[in-house]
């Protein structure tokens, strides 16, 4: 097994608030890794940071061994990281089947010379549109396909994100919190179809969630952030016994 | 007795016109969420571009001195495109050529350091664009004559006596149509679908992969073109062009057309810029009949200030709605 995701002393500070806080880790291929942690504990930043939204103050990210620290977003996606957001961020003029055929990547017809041209990008366009109807299908939005994106539910727009993701072929999956809001069964059904994605695609998930309770049975390993620092590391079990954990979840006395 | 003839094809004109002007904008604001409140600035390029073309081409062929702002050159003009058929038609056609790349040049230019900014703050940088380039030529003699105008910029159809209008009206309104036909094969294409995704979130569209800043860059500057184009028809059909011909206000035209045929949708664009045409036109034609004790210029402002107001109050979709990308794959879609 190889690593896919290496992380080195990662540091970023706003302001007076220091949200990420000399963070290290490495993740390896086709696992399905949690990152846990309470409210304001720097997840989010961590993510943004590895997906070149913000450039960490200092510190290094590799992917699959190259250096990224710092590229821009589109880069990123190059390489093979795909990054969802807390609040679905769908184009929502747009309908569910056409947000799955943004992320394709080569589009010859994405390009401002051969659009005019349809033969020269249809047969392409074709094919991606049927690997997005084959994977609305396997999502079970196929029936929603020609609705405005708004009409979702929230559960189908998180669904709906995670698959328009996995439309760009990635290798590696930043989700932030792909089931929060999401009916108890619903949030099951979106777990296990990302569990089905890691095994049909070989994808590695890396996963922020708050609701232990679901994701444990889920994840292969798990990182517990707060006040900007990895505090535990270990398997679901591991980490739901630790008196620590409860502590930041729950407040200890101190 | 009315000229009927003259009235249809300068109707036709000037529809001509304010659709290649909204088709621009619906390109960069409809489909790709950029405000542009300069618009009216690459229309200008194109008409200096053509004026000063023009006038500097026959003065060359026919080996004149003179300014080509003094009497002299003006009558030199007027006689040399009422002779020389074929060279008049050249200039015409190489001259729009120059608009539109100079305009998109232009376009390119202004987007390097603007498309950084965020929406609001690149509307207000483009209409400071526009008012700055305006004020420059105004008191910038050389150009296009500063604040007098470039006169008798010469039809490419001056030869053909009473026709040149209707004839004027026939070419614009073909480049309109092939303008229309360019755009909705552009747009119904996955490049087309790529400007709605950057329009509907920047963000989510970089991080799956798209250059957000440089296709907008790329928008700006076709879009400059088109403005370009229908400056430069502009010019050679009034024959004069003047700076303070492009305030602001015509801007607004654009955007009123855009809003109120519905942005996204080009035909949509088509249609307001039909039913404004028609509107400007009843009110000049108006004038001419009833006399009323106020200036009846001012209708124009008040009524299409009420349309946009209705529209934006009761259907801001505007009279056509924004459809899907048509791409072959949308008959994948219908089989499943």
């Amino acid at each position: 097994m190889s690593e896919i995701l290496r992380v080195e002393h990662l540091k970023k500070q706003f302001g007076g608030i220091v949200a990420v806080d000399d963070v290290s880790f490495s993740i390896q291929e086709r696992k399905i890794i949690g990152l846990i942690g309470p409210n304001g504990s720097g997840k989010s930043t961590l993510f943004n940071i590895i997906a070149g939204i913000y450039p960490p103050d200092s510190g290094e990210v590799y992917f699959k061994g190259e250096r990224i620290t710092s590229l821009p977003p589109h880069e990123i996606f190059k390489r093979g990281i795909v990054k969802s957001f807390q609040i679905p961020s769908l184009f929502y003029t747009m309908t569910v089947f056409e947000n799955f055929m943004i992320p394709p990547r080569e589009q010859i017809g994405e390009k401002l010379i051969n659009a005019p041209f349809q033969f020269r990008w249809a047969a392409q366009e074709m094919k991606f549109a049927n690997d997005a109807i084959n994977l609305l299908k396997f999502l079970k939005l196929n029936n929603l396909s020609s609705d405005s994106a708004t009409n979702l539910s929230g559960g189908q727009m998180k669904l709906c994100e995670i698959g328009r993701g996995v439309m760009g072929s990635p290798s590696l999956m930043l989700l932030d919190e792909p089931a929060a809001g999401v009916a108890p069964y619903l949030a099951k059904e979106i777990f296990g179809m990302i569990l089905n994605l890691r095994d049909d695609k070989g994808i590695t998930f890396f996963i922020i969630e708050h609701r232990l309770e679901i994701f444990l049975e889920y994840v292969d390993y798990i990182y517990v952030m707060n006040l900007g620092k990895i505090v535990f590391e270990g398997p679901p079990k591991e980490v739901i016994e630790s008196p620590l954990v409860k502590e930041i979840y729950l407040g200890g006395g101190k | 007795m009315v000229d009927i003839v003259g009235l249809i094809s300068s109707t036709v004109i000037i529809f001509s016109l304010y659709s290649l002007l909204s088709l621009s904008l619906n390109l960069e604001y409809g489909y790709t969420g950029l405000p542009n409140f300069g618009k009216v600035a690459f229309q200008a390029v194109g008409a200096f571009v053509c004026g000063a073309f023009t006038a500097y081409a026959i003065s060359f062929i026919v080996g004149s001195t003179a300014s080509i702002f003094s009497p002299e050159s003006v009558q030199i003009r007027i006689e040399f495109s009422k002779m020389n058929i074929l060279p008049t038609v050249t200039i015409f056609i190489v001259s729009l050529i120059a608009a539109c790349i100079i305009s998109g040049l232009f376009g390119y230019a202004v987007s390097k350091p603007a498309l950084k900014l965020r929406e609001d703050y690149l509307a207000l940088i483009l209409l400071i664009f526009g008012e700055i380039l305006r004020l420059i030529v105004r008191n910038y003699y050389p150009l296009v004559g500063g604040t007098h105008g470039l006169a008798a910029i010469p039809n490419p159809f001056s030869w053909s006596g009473e026709f040149v209008l209707p004839l004027y009206s026939v070419i614009t309104i073909i480049v309109t149509l092939l303008v229309f036909i360019f755009l909705q094969r552009l747009l119904n294409s996955p490049y087309g679908r790529l400007l709605k995704a950057i329009r509907d979130n920047e963000l989510a569209s970089q991080v799956l992969g798209k250059e957000s800043v440089r296709i907008k860059g790329q928008v700006l500057t076709l879009a400059s073109s088109i403005a370009g184009l229908s400056g430069g028809l502009y010019a050679f059909y009034s024959s004069y062009v003047v700076a303070d011909d492009f305030i602001p206000q015509k801007t607004f035209d654009a955007w009123l057309i855009v809003i109120l045929g519905g942005a996204a949708n080009n035909k949509g664009v088509l249609t307001g810029a039909l039913v404004i045409t028609i509107l400007d036109r009843s009110i000049q034609y108006l004038s001419g009949l009833v006399r009323f004790p106020f200036e009846v210029n001012y209708l124009r402002y008040i009524i299409m200030g009420l349309i946009m107001i209705i529209i934006l109050y009761y259907k801001p979709s505007g009279m056509i709605k924004e459809k899907p990308v048509k791409t072959p794959a949308v008959q994948v879609l219908k089989h499943e």
